[in-house]
């Protein structure tokens, strides 16, 4: 239900911003605010550690999970092209797979609890995954039109409080990620 | 001690299995034969080779972050296969499928690797499981008891690690006890601490030079049978029956 209702925000963001969909741009405002407000981080001190809890991928033995997790994903991701043949136009299989594993691999690289992959007949594959309290979406757009980098957009939920909503490239989009969550670290960036 | 064949709920996090071996080929020549070996039952995959290193990421947390090459992997609807340099690590695709079923998996890809000829020596096998017990207090699940210099004061949380020998087996054993864990509440999508124990058994044979999968097997379920007999060894009687053991 919860999931349902991010998805409505992110698609009522999509429509009211009447942006296409290979547009690249931010909307962050909101977030930038309160960052300046004084967003916390917290910082491993030498004495007395300011995290009273640890975050499970840092002890549940996160490479093997990172492991299983990027295989179930490819095989999703093969499943669904199966089943959908005409959602990428003409592009060759072997190219979508490594573009997905592209984006893939840079969201595991944030040790996500859960995650999963959809396809979408708009031709892009659209990632929910959560982390410490977060709901993560994340939509890569596998168009081939440009000759550019591929562009995604990015929403990030806590609870029912839509945080955060971004559009770029792929590259930029990872970077206000990163913002909430630290890559391949345990530590978090905490709002206040 | 009479072992159980199964257990359920099992609360086992991880299960893998890795063997090293030596070949007079070189690494990358061998990934080719071996992926030409398996059939279209076995997918190949691997991870690509790529780091984030975001600049808006504060200077005291930043990580070094490297990685060498390529993870080259191949599965089948059961378990995973990490090829990596000399060596293979067996994990299950999903959840435990239990060891009846898993050794056979295990078996045929074995095979598979050995009717390449271009393996020379099996030369070490490691067997690990980990079991996770979320809200469960490891002295209830464990013979397991940790003071020290003051027998007053009771520890909220507790990490032990120890390595010694076990008929002829390296044997790295981690207990964690209580550990508060931040992890997403799946209806309302808010993060929330729940505490998990952990018992985490890994069983080294090292120094092997076998030269045939057949004996390879036997020293793989040899070592798995230490791995049992330590786990059911340090269990406490009374859980062990909540797990609903079959013999």
């Amino acid at each position: 239900m919860a999931q349902e209702k991010h998805y409505e925000d992110f698609i009522s963001f999509m429509k009211n911003n009447s942006a296409k969909k290979t547009l690249a741009y931010g909307l962050d405002v909101e977030y930038s605010k309160q960052m300046r407000k004084g967003s916390s981080s917290t910082i491993l001190r030498n004495t007395g550690e300011t995290q009273s809890v640890i975050p499970k991928d840092s002890y549940s033995f996160s490479s093997f999970n990172s492991t299983r997790q990027f295989i179930q994903l490819e095989k999703s991701f093969r499943s669904q092209i199966d089943k959908n043949p005409g959602y990428f136009g003409d592009q060759s299989h072997y190219i979508l797979q490594e573009k997905m594993k592209t984006s893939a691999e840079l969201i595991l690289s944030y040790c996500p609890e859960n995650i999963s992959l959809q396809i979408t007949n708009e031709g892009s594959i659209f990632y929910t995954f959560t982390k410490k309290g977060y709901s993560i979406y994340i939509q890569h757009f596998l168009i081939d039109e440009y000759d550019d980098s591929d562009e995604a957009i990015l929403s990030i939920f806590r609870g029912d409080d839509n945080l955060l909503n971004y559009g770029g490239n792929l590259s930029s989009v990872f970077s206000e990620l990163s913002k909430f969550i630290v890559p391949n670290t345990y530590t978090v960036l905490e709002q206040v | 001690m009479e072992l159980p064949k199964k257990i359920s709920p099992d609360y086992i996090k991880e299960a893998v299995i890795e063997v090293r071996y030596t070949s007079q080929t070189s690494p990358e020549i061998l990934l080719g034969i071996f992926y030409q070996a398996f059939d279209d039952s076995w997918y190949y995959t691997n991870r690509p080779n790529q780091s984030v290193t975001p600049s808006s990421i504060p200077s005291f947390v930043q990580e070094l972050t490297i990685r060498v090459g390529t993870e080259s992997l191949l599965y089948n609807d059961k378990i995973n296969i990490s090829l990596l340099q000399n060596s293979f690590v067996f994990t299950c695709f999903s959840n435990y499928i239990g060891w009846e079923d898993y050794i056979k998996e295990i078996e045929k890809a074995l095979r598979i690797f050995e009717s390449t000829t271009r393996i020379k020596q099996w030369t070490r096998i490691g067997v690990r499981y980990i079991s996770e017990y979320p809200e469960l207090d490891l002295q209830s699940i464990i013979k397991f008891n940790f003071s020290f210099g003051l027998p007053e004061i009771k520890s909220n949380s507790t990490s032990f690690k120890s390595e010694f020998t076990y008929k002829n087996c390296k044997v790295i054993l981690n207990l964690k006890n209580h550990i508060p864990i931040l992890v997403q509440n799946s209806a309302t999508k808010n993060g929330e601490v729940v505490y998990y124990s952990i018992s985490d058994i890994d069983v080294i044979a090292d120094n092997l030079k076998i030269e045939n999968v057949d004996e390879l097997l036997i020293e793989i379920k040899e070592c798995h049978n230490k791995e049992k007999e330590l786990f059911f060894g340090i269990i406490q009687e009374n859980f062990l029956k909540s797990l609903n053991p079959q013999y």
